[in-house]
């Protein structure tokens, strides 16, 4: 079954083509960086414009990376939860066309349940349920104790800002760029994590939520304060904060819910030394970690059409009346994790 | 000839199908492109008894007027153009609202606020309007006062009013349309040329002007 995957729930125009959910035939990520650079963050209405500008190109190159056409597809699944709202309805649209052309199911999805999905692509039986997901990315950062398909518990998540919005912020006040992740963890390899003793809010708390706003400040307070600090030990040592925090919460919640398989997802997960400290906790307490290729890490249009698959095998598709959403409930238990306002 | 009629500009969705510039059908709604516009074409197509396969040309409108809207719609109609491999036309709200207007004592100006105290304008000369003599996006203030001083004008808006600021012009030379005449879009998508595939693909809402963006441009 060849499912088109169409995500553009934020800055990047991306669409991939999956066979049955495992065997990723395209992933093509088109990045708006530069439409963005000189703001130092994201402009919603530019960001939708540079979308419609794209969305065409970016199927076809997935089509042609895939060698197939459009006849060749069985449906179309896109992000239409979770993003910016402006930018959402771009793929949306663009999905529903394909669906209505081809005449072939539609399915609308999570944004996060692509993010989860992209560990359960090409490797199903190696990660059977249930399994802990450390769902951390530009704006979450969340524990969840996934059931079956598209059935999650929420056993943690963040009070305040998510992981990967801070590394964007300390990136964007040391003047490294966007997206602060990459280049925070660049610059951190030549640093000292031991240079700065920051802040690990909640750390020694036995509950499983996080909170990263006190380390925010701490690191934007130690660089403005001291406009010669190096930079590369401000990045070293704050990284190393966040990976204590995610390390030390995960490992806290897979023992009290006795989940010996853990899998990491979202944008953060791409950061080496993460993996490379939770794979060590989790080896010293025989437990097994999963990550996702690089490519289905960040945000892609594969991802959406892997996760595609199981959710229609599960419920089928949807009527071309579905709506872009920017906060949404996730999976069929309709999680909440966020402030209630939010929802509305 | 079958033509599909797409508009998201404004407060009203549209779908339509014309053969040869002849209303076959047309479904319009309130608001929500974003939910409606494909299943208004899906059913549409379906009452017309024509399958989408039978469509050989699809008119958008492409600005000015909703940011969303535009982005929905253009987006909506390049990717089933790209699928079908059909020839797109684009079209000018504006023009879509003279074509089926005839005012003959004088030019006629035809204005859509652009938010901040500007609007998009075009100026059709006294009839045949189509095509229009100039088109641009102004400081509202400036472009009043541009068209107090022409002789006889008429004015003709679309979406919200600038009505009291122009409360010298006589009530006969004014009117304001919330809604696209579908025979209008026709005709304004009759005057204008088809794009080839390769510029479908690369199609952007023209009224779209990131420039416009970038004057509030909030970061988030
Ligand atoms: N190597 C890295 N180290 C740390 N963080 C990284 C790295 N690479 C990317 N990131 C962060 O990942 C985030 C982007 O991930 P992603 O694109 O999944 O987020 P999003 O889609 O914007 O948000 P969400 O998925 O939560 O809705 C950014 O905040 C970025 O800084
Ligand atoms: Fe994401």
């Amino acid at each position: 079954m060849l499912i088109l995957g169409i995500d553009t729930s934020c800055d990047d125009t991306s669409a991939g083509v999956v066979d049955s959910g495992h065997t990723v035939r395209s992933n093509v990520i088109a990045s708006q960086y530069a439409a963005h650079a000189r703001f130092g963050g994201i402009v919603p209405m530019i960001a939708a414009r540079e979308h419609t500008q794209r969305i065409s190109y970016i199927i076809q190159s997935a089509l042609d990376d895939a060698q197939i056409g459009f006849g060749d597809l069985d449906a179309v699944a896109v992000a239409h939860h979770q993003g910016l709202l402006l930018s959402l309805v771009v793929g949306v649209s663009a999905a529903k066309s394909v669906a209505l052309a081809c005449d072939i199911p539609l399915i609308g999805m999570h944004h996060l349940e692509g993010h989860i999905y992209s560990n359960l692509m090409g490797r199903q039986h190696e990660l059977p349920f249930p399994f802990l997901c450390l769902t951390v990315a530009g704006g979450h950062t969340l524990l969840l104790k996934v059931t079956a398909h598209s059935r999650y518990e929420l056993l943690g998540f963040t009070r305040d800002d998510a992981a990967g919005e801070v590394f964007d912020k300390l990136a964007r006040t040391l003047g490294l760029g966007f997206p602060g992740g990459p280049a925070v963890e660049k610059l951190a390899a030549e640093g000292n994590p031991q240079a700065y003793e920051f802040p690990r809010p909640l750390i020694n708390q036995p509950n499983f939520e996080f909170s990263f706003s006190g380390l925010k400040t701490a690191v934007i307070q130690a660089v403005e304060r001291d406009p010669q600090a190096n930079a590369a030990d401000v990045c070293a040592s704050f990284q190393q904060a966040v990976i204590d925090l995610l390390v030390t919460k995960t490992i806290r919640v897979a023992k009290a819910h006795g989940l010996t398989r853990i899998a990491l997802a979202g944008g953060v997960a791409l950061n080496g030394p993460l993996r490379v400290a939770l794979q060590r906790e989790c080896e010293a307490l025989n437990y097994r970690m999963f990550v996702p290729p690089r490519d289905l890490c960040m945000d892609n249009g594969a991802m959406m059409a892997g996760a595609g698959y199981f959710l229609y095998r599960l419920r089928g598709g949807d009527p071309l009346t579905i709506e872009a959403r920017a906060n949404a409930p996730l999976g069929q238990l309709g999680i909440r994790y966020r402030p209630e306002s939010k929802y509305n | 000839m079958l033509q599909l009629l797409i508009d998201t500009s404004g407060p009203y969705t549209m779908a339509a199908v014309a053969d040869e510039g002849k209303l076959l059908g047309e479904c319009t709604v309130q608001g929500r492109p974003a939910a409606r516009v494909h299943e208004l074409i899906r059913l549409l197509l379906m009452a017309v008894k024509t399958p989408i396969e039978a469509i050989d040309l699809i008119a958008v409108t492409v600005g000015p007027g909703s940011w969303t809207g535009l982005n929905i719609g253009v987006t909506a109609a390049k990717v089933l153009a790209q699928v079908r491999k059909c020839p797109v036309v684009t079209v000018s709200a504006l023009d879509a609202l003279v074509a089926v207007h005839h005012w003959d004592r004088g030019q006629t100006w035809a204005i859509c606020k652009a938010g901040r105290g500007k609007a998009n304008y075009s100026l059709y000369a006294r009839g045949p309007a189509l095509p229009g003599l100039e088109s641009g996006i102004t400081e509202f203030g400036a472009l009043r006062d541009r068209l107090l001083q022409d002789v006889d004008p008429m004015v003709l808006e679309y979406g919200q009013t600038f009505r009291p600021d122009l409360s010298r012009l006589p009530a006969v030379n004014y009117a304001c349309r919330e809604r696209l005449p579908v025979e209008g879009m026709i005709l304004a998508a009759r005057a204008a040329a088809p794009l080839h595939l390769e510029e479908v693909l690369a199609l952007t809402p023209d009224y779209l002007q990131p420039a416009l963006a970038e004057q509030d441009a909030q970061t988030v």
